[in-house]
């Protein structure tokens, strides 16, 4: 599915690394997890994944069912079917959630969408998510509260129907129940879409309570320095970074 | 020149497409105006003349030459209401001026007076917009702002990311920008909003 090579790269137009030799592999299915310290260079690790502008990428590759994603635009990324929720979902002012995800899944498929059918696939997503109907009319984002952006972050990966799925972040900002609304949607997707593979970056275990993770990787200054199962997750919660003896001697290195 | 000359003592909803306008409203009402013009000046007074008096007016704007936006709104009463919305894109390397004056005189207590403006250039247009608050009266809730130069990277990079091409990202935020009208599918059988429309899937840019 996922394979990053020795992935370095920096902020453009400066020499701020951000990443540094990492790699990654997931395969068709799994469910892996990226936690670390702030200001690690997870989030900016699943931005690189999809293209961001800001990013420029020095070595490596990141390679995804055999096609080399850095030889892509963002939107030509999105239509081989990876889905960024992200974690502070941009404000789109006049254009409709409906509007957008349309001209969306037209331009993925390649063939016009039957309106019907998509109301009617909307309104079953919003439903499940506790979202009203006014969402289909509604600016992307626009005067949503915390909640209601990282459920139409959910909406839209419904929608779509992505192969590669990464979170970021997706449980900051989101109460309890939302949290379990937001990931018994993605976990009913993941039952319809067996060979859906996840990428989570968290700084909390809460969210692996209800999506469980096969790998747990902990990233610190731009590179992978430990994996192993949930148990590493709950070690973390308990204990904190600082527990973790890689962590401390990577910080002494720098 | 031709110019839309009203005067208004209900509340109404207009649309006005590449006219001149002067609008005077009488009474205590709420008018919504959105108002569309393609390459040309445009020159807009609006008389608020009654307490309670309010107007939400869109303006939306495609340029191609040097052109001059004068917008005046005067507060002649109390309590007299006004919201500006002024969009404009400059789709080649001219000049495009907005110059908005929102004017409460003396003694016109507990008016509003705001004023949003923003222009986007989509090649090397040299823009202005000069947002003015000329206001003789202490109690008075004013604001006004204005935003010169293209969209916000974020937005195209959030669209692209959910797979549309750099040119549909586009096309929507300029449509989102220029259309304000909430429910515009009322107006999609309108010959000079068609017009309006079709101006729009002309600009490519991004």
């Amino acid at each position: 599915m996922l394979e990053i090579k020795n992935l370095s790269c920096k902020v453009k137009d400066t020499d701020k690394k951000i990443l540094s030799n990492l790699s990654l592999k997931i395969n068709d299915g799994e469910t892996h997890v990226i936690m670390g310290p702030n200001g690690t260079g997870k989030s900016t690790l699943s931005k690189i994944i999809m293209g961001h502008y800001n990013y420029e990428v020095i070595s490596g590759d990141i390679i995804f069912n055999n096609t080399n994603l850095l030889e892509l635009d963002t939107s030509a990324r999105a239509r081989l079917g990876i889905f960024l929720a992200m974690q502070d979902p941009t404000v789109i002012s006049g254009v409709s959630n409906s509007e957008f995800l349309k001209e969306a899944i037209q331009e993925i498929k390649g063939e016009k969408v039957n309106l019907y059918s998509f109301i009617k696939e909307m309104e079953s997503n919003m439903k499940n998510l506790n979202l009203s109907n006014d969402m289909l009319h509604r600016s992307i984002n626009e005067g949503y509260s915390g909640g209601e952006k990282k459920k139409n972050e959910v909406l839209q990966l419904k929608m779509l129907k992505p192969k590669l799925i990464i979170l970021d972040e997706l449980d900051s900002g989101l109460d309890v129940d939302s949290l379990k609304v937001c990931c018994s949607n993605i976990n009913n997707y993941l039952k319809e879409n067996k060979n859906t593979s996840v990428l989570i970056i968290t700084h909390y275990p809460r969210i692996l309570e209800y999506i469980k993770p096969d790998y747990v990787h902990i990233l610190s200054n731009g590179k992978i320095i430990k994996t192993g199962d949930f148990s590493l997750a709950k070690e973390i919660e308990n204990s904190g970074y600082s527990s973790i003896n890689e962590i401390r001697k990577n910080d002494y290195c720098e | 020149m031709i110019i839309v000359n009203k005067i208004i003592e209900k509340n109404s909803i207009i649309n006005i497409y590449q006219e001149d306008v002067s609008i005077d409203i009488n009474a205590k009402c709420i008018v919504e105006i959105y108002h569309y013009v393609i390459d040309k000046d445009t020159n807009i007074k609006i008389n608020l003349n009654c307490q309670g008096a309010c107007i939400y007016y869109h303006y939306s704007n495609i340029n191609y030459n040097d052109h001059i936006v004068n917008i005046k709104i005067y507060h002649n009463e109390k309590n007299t209401i006004s919201n500006f919305y002024n969009h404009g894109v400059n789709v080649l390397d001219n000049n495009l001026s907005f110059l908005v004056d929102g004017i409460i005189s003396k003694d016109m207590d507990g008016s509003i007076c705001n004023q949003e403006n923003q222009i986007i250039n989509v090649s090397n247009g040299r823009s202005t917009i000069c947002p003015n608050l000329l206001i003789d009266c202490y109690d008075v809730n004013s604001s006004h702002s204005a935003y010169i130069g293209n969209f916000n990277l974020d937005k195209l990079f959030y669209l692209q990311s959910r797979g549309l091409t750099i040119d549909t990202s586009y096309h929507l935020l300029i449509k989102g920008f220029l259309i304000q009208n909430k429910n515009f599918k009322d107006l999609e059988n309108n010959n000079d909003f068609k017009v309006f429309l079709d101006e729009i899937l002309k600009i490519r840019g991004g």
